[in-house]
């Protein structure tokens, strides 16, 4: 469904690092046809076509909320996410496409998902030996494709997810799109619904704060 | 003994390149649409969690507001009343004649 999409490559800001962004596509001008018509019939009171919308949108709502919470909770997002959008649809002016608006709904109920776990839980997960063998064999990768099977292993999304967890959610929020993602911080403010100098702000704070838990995971500490 | 500003880097590209790792998720196509318009058909499931946080929210902003406007109102009208007993005192100062004449 969303092979169609165009794969946008984006400069992260902290790397000089080039990643292609195939996986959430960054925007898609203008709704299309079959989700204006499916539209159109929701609002003339077909609700059940709303069945359609959420097939064809499934697996792009999937990969947002797959990538920001764990993997137990990503059905229950995402039908919140659903739900959210159904009960939004008044609001959706059309002036960006339906993909993108569901993006930021998606995006905020994962936000709202790790505001009502921060209030409640604090972290608990520590780093094994397994994780700063990891880090140190990271460090030491000698070559590119070296440094890419490092990340691609198991350890490395433990670790990511290990010091996310330690970042408030609106710095984890920010930095998982600006920092993680490479979205702009107008694209940014877009998603949250957040002003562009907040996001700016605390984009750099998150930035700090990351590497701050970073620094304090070395095996001698701080 | 954290590590150097370059370690710290390499670290984050690290963690970059994790977080881009391909997640291999089967989506069940059919089922996730009928939850959620079986949600959406009995709206007492629907999770409020969100729109109660969006309500307390928004009253404790408008109280806010209300308390803000009501002591600002205080002050000012303390400050008039005061302002004018001042301005009467200094009359019947003007207008009594000091030794009777």
């Amino acid at each position: 469904m969303m092979s169609d999409c165009f794969t946008a490559t984006t400069v992260l800001s902290w790397s000089e690092l080039r990643l292609p962004m195939a996986d959430e596509s960054l925007t898609v001008a203008q709704t299309a046809p079959e989700d204006r018509d499916l539209l159109r019939r929701i609002r003339e009171g077909d609700t059940d076509r709303f069945a359609e919308l959420i097939n064809r949108h499934q697996q792009h709502v999937v990969r947002i909320v797959g990538r920001r919470v764990p993997a137990d909770d990503v059905d229950a997002t995402v039908h919140d996410v659903f739900v959210r959008a159904y009960f939004g649809l008044g609001q959706f002016s059309g002036s960006v496409s339906f993909d993108h608006w569901l993006a930021g709904i998606a995006v905020r109920t994962c936000y709202d998902f790790w505001r009502s776990r921060h209030r409640g839980e604090r972290p608990v997960s520590e780093l094994t030996d397994s994780h700063h063998r990891w880090i140190e064999q990271a460090l030491a990768a000698a070559s590119n494709e070296e440094f890419k099977d490092h990340a691609r292993r198991e350890e490395a999304a433990e670790v990511l997810h290990w010091a996310l967890e330690r970042l408030s959610p609106e710095h984890r929020a920010v930095l998982t799109l600006v920092h993680l993602e490479g979205r702009s911080i107008r694209e940014a403010a877009e998603l949250l619904d957040w002003s562009a100098v907040n996001v700016k702000v605390r984009a750099f704070r998150a930035r700090r704060a990351l590497r701050d838990i970073l620094s304090k995971s070395s095996r001698g500490g701080i | 003994m954290g590590y150097s500003d370059d370690e710290l880097k390499k670290l984050e590209r690290a963690l970059t390149e994790a977080f881009h790792v391909p997640i291999n998720r089967p989506a069940s196509q059919g089922e996730m649409a009928r939850r959620v318009m079986r949600t959406l058909r009995r709206p007492a499931d629907i999770p409020a969690s969100g729109l109660l946080d969006q309500f307390v929210w928004r009253v404790a902003t408008i109280a806010a507001a209300v308390v803000l406007v009501v002591s600002m109102l205080t002050v000012h009208v303390s400050r008039t009343s005061t302002g004018e007993s001042t301005l009467l005192l200094a009359e019947e100062f003007e207008t009594t004649p000091l030794f009777g004449d």
